[in-house]
């Protein structure tokens, strides 16, 4: 133990402080990753490279802190010496790392709040779904909710369960200052994610749905320059596919359909005893779904001398989708420095661009889904066919394009953005452990859009042929500074430690503006031609002013801990907004929080099996202005409008009118949360347990106000409305060891259970008048999720079914019906639905049977993930699983019914066809004919668990031995291979029971993009 | 080197601190709000105006209210193909059919609304941005117009949420019904605020903009509706102390051609208009008060709907006012640019058709054609006098009235004599304001007041209508329910009228 080394000084002319570098080695060799920290300032520290070695900045007569996991923490005397060589030995210490927090650093053993940390070397090279997306699986308490599998996108973060209806995003903080999702996840050291209020009050208003900081990369002091370079690439594909009737099948059912349905329409029974119409030609999933691809390069460039350092990157990621055109392509350059401008002075720059390119999905894979599987991609002229021309087909294959149609005829959706911000930093040490700090950010963003409709040529006379070529383009900008100024300051007095950190920050955004504009009728549909001054007629121009908010804060935390054990956290952030009127334009948002470290106390010394106990608990209050920006007044326009115009006097005259109701009375969404914890480490702390119970109540919750007539005929102002309650446990276990320095093995066992529950809407819990509404659905704009006060958020609202009705004396016969007219009843038919008279009134009616049909949230939410290393050789997965969830199938639902024209599932051969056939399958119906039972509205027919376990990732990699490499003059090599969601165990009967994402509408499948299989292998080398 | 970091130091607090002053403040582009929009005396002029344009709404003023005259004895409604109507004209209705007060209803709202905004931010407004007189001009209209749209709300419904600036500020749309004595006070407190706040008179230039008269005519009929309830007789003092605001003042002063009152146009005025509604010619149709159309006949660019029963043409007797007011077969009827048609007896399922309240214009081809910019009278002077005679017959019986119902039948030439009974007032009122949408609500009024100069309610309004058996319950159908749409939507909040429940 120890450190020995060279000893000479070396003192730099400036700033009195020195250098020191160093290796970090154990018995077996360099220590990559220990971390090496000035004693008394947290926020000055450093992890070892790949070679063990580590550069510091500290003043000569300082003392260094050496941890690492599984060692003996060591402290150090730099008495002066410039280089110093550490040998650590077995012991404990993942207590000493440094955690990021709000606006400053901390000791994880002093940390009451609850925080999540995951190394950005868990989350590299994960090639679809971004930041958010990587961590998947990685952390307790945060609901990852897909975003499905289009090219670029990656989930909502819902840390602690959905917890609002308004912007239920967490508050993104890269590098200390409030910003959004980094692009290229190649440059993240760590991310934090803050989930208790105590943690999170730091950021008061923004915070009610927690924070995720994020740390990127920064080169080190005396840290020689390090070139790496890292590609991979890889393709995507659909990892399961729906089983359709084929149009044998098809064609049988429909003349079913017209035997048990006694139907008279001939041109029906023709249509369908044409055998061109029972011939199998496109299986449309095959036309439609091809394989993505994509593509990742990135480089960066660190380094450092005595008093700057730099880190470079550039990166380019690049993926196609599996459903042509879809497209997402990003550039990224991060650049960022520090400069010792004077020996306690330091400014820091950091500057990002971030230009991408996004092209979304045209045809609906609803569409194809319900193509008829008769029509021929390419039709006898060589063309991709619209519905296959013949007369009349549309009544009897539906009135749907060819889902492939618009794409192969150049349509375009696409968007380009660029994004910029630029940051200062500045760092002055006033006295030993007192700083004052800057944050200054300017940031723009530019997005263009573009939207081009080709022509439907003639020769495909159906459906909708389309003459109508149109583009149209849209610009966007915005703009938003911020400034931020703090002071911390950290003292260990005999048994007493203080830390404190508090300033001021004023943020003003959303500034810019935006127009757009488009014109018909292009002589030249190519690409090339297309600029708005080639089209004919203006279909529209308009533009506005963006809506600027600004927001303006104090904040403080005060931190004491007694003897190591007694530790007490004080947070508190004052927010003015302009979102809200003078009177409430203030919020005041505290939080405390208090821990107890059971194993610093003398009566623990002798447990040995124990090496950490740490209890923590604390409350908080956090907001959330996640609303319009002139919620709060009425907005006029001037000039003429309905109604506003009179004639006094034989003058006409022009009012102005009133357009926008303000509700005068608006205030801040609160979140209100209680954490408890209990963290243990076993075995030296090799194996480390957290468990954590958290209650989060949101009030206020801002919700449209329910448009009562005494308002008037105005768009209506959001209200302080709604309360929302998440609670629930979570778990974290994890054990890390190294075998005979060769060997090495991680795992990490993550489980939440979240309750959510929408306590008050309008009314009180048992208020069954209003709800929420969810997204749309379908032509029908069904509404199937509906949040009832008492329910979790959208929760499924329907019919619950017994049964189909075998033969007619069941109808006749059945309670449910007992009330129903005679005519009512004559008109079910056997083979229909048996919907359940809920309320036993003897009728089954929309407003009084219908009921909760399940919950989209999941119950549990577990993430099971770990590494093995063996010499060159890296192993790592990440499974995860969601339990105890349904998912409302919607898109099998209209898959189902016989009552459209359309294709339908394979399932409907089994559909009911005679007394004891099904139970579950209604029979056929006519397309477009009577349907008088509504076999396919919305019920619990259509509900399926969703419960599922997914092996999300797999990576082997493999570093090359490095005396091989240096003789090549490679620092290291390392190649590996990646998939991503490989395999997935559930009964869901969908794509995939990880849907595509809105808060609206989650659980509910409308066909959205699926989610993608992805293989990928890569490269990485540094120099 | 200190200097360096007390440099550093400065220059980060006053980038944090740059424009803290009014940093909070929001800036709208684009649009105004509430906050910046009311910086002129136009702003101001320009607002007030929004509230007289929803007047005219063919859901309120311009249209609908008007249906309520049907329920009457006067008027025999007809308008088949809207299936609002018949609930409310045969006394069948129901909270779920209460669809022509449904769609009265936000309408209604919309210009309290409006009138709100008016009465929270102009007063609000310092002397260089507005003129005295402009700005009490303005918040005076506001607040008559808010007590205006209050009281259709009153009559149709009786109880009602009152929505007023105090209920915007907390957000408080949401409300329960007001009792009557709340409904009736909060008009009563607009209308005075009205009355102090309005010039005496209007210049013919802003035609059709309110004035004292019209506030203080609004609460001689206000305060005799209320001293309709019981124990409520205290409101006749104070209709009779409203009404000589107006009686006998030249400003408010009846006009000598009775006719004068139904033919104004384009924005002109007389002296016995207190509240009127303008048409204009030039403005988009649905802008346009759409009222005329449904006085006027068919073939004539009208689509009648209201014709006179032969009840009320029996009761004008030989009355001067039966030739200004009804069309009787053979009857001339004339525009004011010319052209001459006769009114035949096959045009109208009763026979007869209404001349006031039907303004035509000559084409050039020789059609009659609808006059858009036609002035409908909405209170006159003489009604005033027949409320304040009611006052007096009330206080004092027979006779008390004498001198106002004189000065009335006076005007027209119509015979004059004293000793008049309240039955004698019931008539005259009823002849005065024939189709002036003042009968039913007078007889409904008149009966609650046990049945003040004879007049049974249930017995006038009960029998055959357009073919259809109708029966007139009291005190049922005194006042039509909430549409039941409006009480869902406020979840529980607003109870239904009991009689309906």
């Amino acid at each position: 133990m120890g450190g020995g080394g060279q000893s000479m000084h070396a003192e730099s002319p400036q700033d009195g402080k020195i250098a020191v570098t160093g290796v970090v080695s154990d018995a077996d060799g360099p220590v990559i990753g220990a971390s090496v920290v000035e004693k008394g300032n947290p926020g000055n520290g450093v992890a070892t490279d790949m070679d063990g070695k580590y550069s510091l900045r500290v003043s000569p007569n300082a003392t260094i802190t050496v941890a690492y996991l599984g060692y003996t923490t060591q402290d150090v005397s730099v008495d002066g010496r410039t280089s110093i060589n550490v040998t650590l030995v077995e012991g404990t210490s993942t207590l000493d790392e440094v955690v990021v927090v709000g606006y400053g650093v901390q000791r994880k053993r002093d940390l009451t709040g609850s925080i999540s940390h995951v190394k950005g070397e868990e989350i590299k090279n994960v090639a679809v779904g971004g930041v958010g997306g990587a961590m998947v699986g990685k952390v307790s308490g945060v609901d990852f909710v897909t975003g499905g599998g289009a090219p670029g996108t990656g989930p909502a973060l819902r840390i602690r369960g959905t917890g609002t209806f308004n912007s239920p995003d967490p508050l993104w903080v890269v590098d200390g200052v409030v910003g959004s999702p980094l692009s290229n996840m190649n440059d993240v050291e760590s991310v934090e994610i803050l989930k208790d209020a105590s943690a999170s009050a730091i950021y008061g208003t923004r915070a009610a749905n927690g924070v995720v900081l994020v740390t990127t990369k920064k080169g080190r002091n005396g840290e020689k320059v390090n070139v790496s370079v890292n590609a991979y690439t890889g393709v995507t594909n659909l990892a399961k596919r729906i089983d359709l009737l084929t149009a044998p099948e098809v064609a049988t059912l429909r003349k079913e359909a017209y035997t048990i349905n006694n139907s008279t329409n001939d041109d029906y029974r023709d249509f369908w005893n044409d055998p061109n119409w029972a011939t199998q030609r496109t299986d449309w999933q095959d036309a439609y779904f091809d394989t993505g691809t994509i593509y990742n390069v990135d480089l960066s460039i660190k380094g450092g001398s005595e008093k700057s350092t730099f880190y470079t990157s550039f990166g380019y990621h690049k993926e196609t989708g599996m459903i042509s055109p879809t497209l997402s392509e990003h550039y990224n350059i991060l650049l960022k420095s520090d400069h010792y401008i004077h020996k306690r002075v330091k400014i820091g720059q950091n500057f990002q661009y971030a230009l991408g390119k996004g092209v979304v999905q045209q045809g609906s894979i609803r569409d194809v889904l319900r193509y008829s599987p008769a029509i021929p991609q390419i039709n006898e002229e060589g063309i991709v066919a619209g519905v296959y021309d013949n007369g009349g087909s549309r009544a009897y294959l539906g009135d749907i394009n060819n889902p492939i149609l618009y794409v192969q005829n150049g349509q375009d959706k696409s968007e380009l953005n660029h994004g910029l911000s630029g940051i200062v930093t500045l760092d002055i040490e006033l006295a030993q452990g007192l700083f004052i700090k800057g944050n200054y950010r300017a940031s723009a963003s530019i997005t263009k859009k573009r939207e081009f409709y080709p022509a439907i040529a003639g020769n495909q006379p159906f459906p909708r042929a389309d003459n109508g070529v149109s583009l149209s383009r849209r610009y966007e900008d915005g703009y938003g500074v911020l400034a931020e100024t703090y002071a911390t300051w950290f003292k260990e007095f005999g048994q007493h430690t203080v830390n404190l950190s508090g300033g001021y920050t004023a943020e003003k955004g959303g500034w810019g503006e935006n127009f757009s504009a488009g014109r018909a009728g292009y002589a030249d549909e190519s690409f090339d031609q297309l600029t708005l001054s080639n089209g004919q007629t203006v279909t529209g121009a308009g533009g506005e002013f963006n809506n600027e908010w600004s927001l303006s804060s104090w904040f403080g935390r005060a931190f004491y801990s007694f003897d190591n054990k007694y530790l007490l956290t004080l947070t508190g952030r004052a927010d003015g907004s302009s979102k809200f009127p003078k009177g409430n334009r203030w919020g005041f948002f505290p939080a405390f929080s208090a821990g107890w470290r059971v194993t610093e106390e003398s009566f623990m010394q002798d447990v040995d099996f124990l090496s950490n106990l740490k209890l923590t608990g604390g409350w908080g209050s956090l907001g959330n202005q996640a609303i319009g920006d002139f919620e709060y007044l009425s907005t006029i326009k001037k000039g003429a409008g309905s109604y506003f115009d009179y004639n006094f006097g034989g003058n006409q005259t022009s009012g102005s009118s009133l357009n926008h109701l303000g509700n005068h009375a608006l205030t801040w969404e609160r979140t209100n949360m209680t954490n408890l914890a209990l963290e243990a480490g076993f075995l030296k702390n090799r194996l480390n347990a957290t468990i954590t119970y958290f209650d989060k109540n949101t009030e206020g919750m801002l919700l449209a106000t329910v448009e009562v007539g005494t308002m008037g005929t105005l768009e209506i102002p959001k209200s302080n409305l709604g309360e929302v309650n998440n609670h629930g446990v979570e778990l974290e276990f994890s054990y890390a060891d190294r075998v005979a320095g060769d060997f090495t093995y991680a795992a990490n066992l993550n489980l939440t259970f979240i309750r959510n529950k929408v306590t008050k809407l309008y009314g009180g819990e048992f208020d069954k008048t209003r709800y929420i509404a969810g997204d749309k659905y379908g032509n029908a704009e069904l509404v199937i999720a509906r949040t009832f006060a008492g329910d979790p958020m959208g929760s499924f609202y329907g019919h619950k079914t017994n049964g189909i009705y075998q033969n007619r004396s069941e109808i006749d016969t059945d309670p449910y019906l007992r009330n129903e007219s005679a005519d009512k009843r004559a008109s079910i038919q056997p083979g229909d639905v048996r919907f359940v008279d809920i309320n036993d009134d003897g009728k089954v009616d929309d407003d009084k049977d219908r009921t909760n049909l399940g919950n989209p949230n999941p119950d549990a939410i577990i993430g099971f993930n770990g590494n093995l290393g063996y010499k060159g050789i890296d192993f790592s997965f990440n499974v995860t699983a969601n339990l105890g969830f349904e998912i409302y199938n919607a898109t099998r639902m209209d898959g189902l019914s016989s009552n459209f024209a359309y294709n339908m599932y394979a399932d409907q051969m089994g559909r009911w066809h005679g007394e004891g056939t099904s139970n579950t399958l209604p029979r056929m119906l006519m397309a477009g004919g009577a349907n008088a039972n509504d076999n396919y509205r919305i019920s619990d027919l259509f509900v399926e668990n969703g419960n599922y376990l997914m092996l999300r990732n797999l990576t082997l990699g493999y570093t090359l031995p490095k005396n091989i490499m240096n003789k090549i003059g490679v620092g290291s090599l390392r190649v590996y291979v990646t998939g991503q969601n490989l395999l997935v165990l559930t009964n869901y009967s969908g794509f995939s029971p990880e849907l595509g994402f809105s808060d609206q509408g989650r659980g509910v499948d409308v066909g959205n993009y699926p989610i993608t299989r992805v293989f990928t292998g890569g490269i990485t080398v540094d120099f | 080197m200190k200097k360096n970091i007390m440099i550093c130091l400065t220059l980060s607090i006053a980038l944090s601190q740059a424009g803290c002053s009014d940093f909070l403040e929001p800036n709208p582009r684009g649009f105004y709000t509430e906050e910046n929009y009311f910086t002129t005396e136009q702003d101001a002029i320009n607002a007030v105006q929004g509230i007289y344009g929803k007047v005219l709404d063919e859901n309120f003023a311009g249209n609908d209210d008007t249906k309520y005259e049907g329920c009457g004895d006067d008027i025999l409604a007809i308008s088949d193909h809207h299936a609002w109507d018949p609930p409310v004209l045969y006394f069948t209705i129901t909270p779920g059919d209460a669809l022509l007060a449904d769609r009265q209803w936000p309408v209604k709202y919309e210009v309290i609304s409006r009138a709100n905004l008016v009465i929270m931010n102009v007063p609000n407004m310092s002397r260089d941005q507005i003129s005295e007189a402009i700005q009490n001009r303005c918040v005076g209209e506001a607040y008559f117009l808010r007590a205006f749209t209050h009281w259709w709300l009153y009559l149709i419904h009786g109880e009602i949420p009152v929505i007023t600036d105090v209920d915007v500020k907390n957000n408080n749309y949401n409300k329960p019904k007001n009792t009557i004595d709340e409904v009736l006070g909060q008009i009563e407190y607009d209308l005075l605020q009205a009355a102090a706040l309005l010039p005496a008179t209007t210049p013919a230039a802003e035609g059709g903009r309110v004035h004292k008269g019209s506030a203080w005519s609004h609460l001689v009929q206000l305060y005799m509706h209320w001293s309709c309830y019981d124990g409520k007789d205290a409101y006749l003092d104070k209709a009779i102390e409203a009404g000589s605001h107006i009686i006998g003042n030249p400003d408010y002063a009846m006009v000598a051609d009775f006719s004068d009152c139904f033919t104004l146009r384009n924005g002109a005025i007389n002296t016995e208009v207190l509240f009127q509604l303008n048409g204009d010619n030039g403005m988009e149709y649905n802008n346009n008060l759409e009222k005329g159309y449904f006085w006027e006949l068919d073939g004539w660019d009208g689509w009648c709907w209201y014709w006179p029963t032969p009840d009320l043409v029996a009761a004008f007797g030989t009355d001067p006012r039966l030739q200004k007011t009804i069309l009787r077969d053979g009857d001339e009827v004339r525009t004011y640019n010319g052209g001459s048609k006769t009114y035949t007896v096959d045009r109208s399922p009763t026979g007869y058709a209404f001349r006031k309240n039907a303004q035509y214009v000559l084409t050039d081809g020789g059609d009659f054609r609808h006059e858009l910019s036609a002035v409908f009278a909405i209170m006159r002077s003489s009604d005033v006098y027949l409320l304040v005679a009611e006052a007096k017959i009330r206080k004092n019986g027979t006779g008390a009235g004498d001198a106002e119902i004189n000065a009335v039948r006076s005007r027209v030439g119509a015979t004059t004599r004293t000793g008049y009974t309240a039955a004698d007032l019931v008539l005259e009122r009823r002849l005065e304001l024939a189709g002036e949408n003042r009968r039913f609500f007078d007889l409904r009024r008149w009966d609650r007041c046990n049945h003040f100069g004879g007049v049974n309610i249930a017995t006038l309004l009960s029998g055959d209508y357009n073919g259809t058996a109708r029966t007139f319950q009291v005190p049922k159908h005194y006042f039509f329910p909430i549409p039941q749409n409006q009480i869902d939507k406020t979840g529980g909040v607003l109870i239904q009228n009991p009689a309906y429940q």
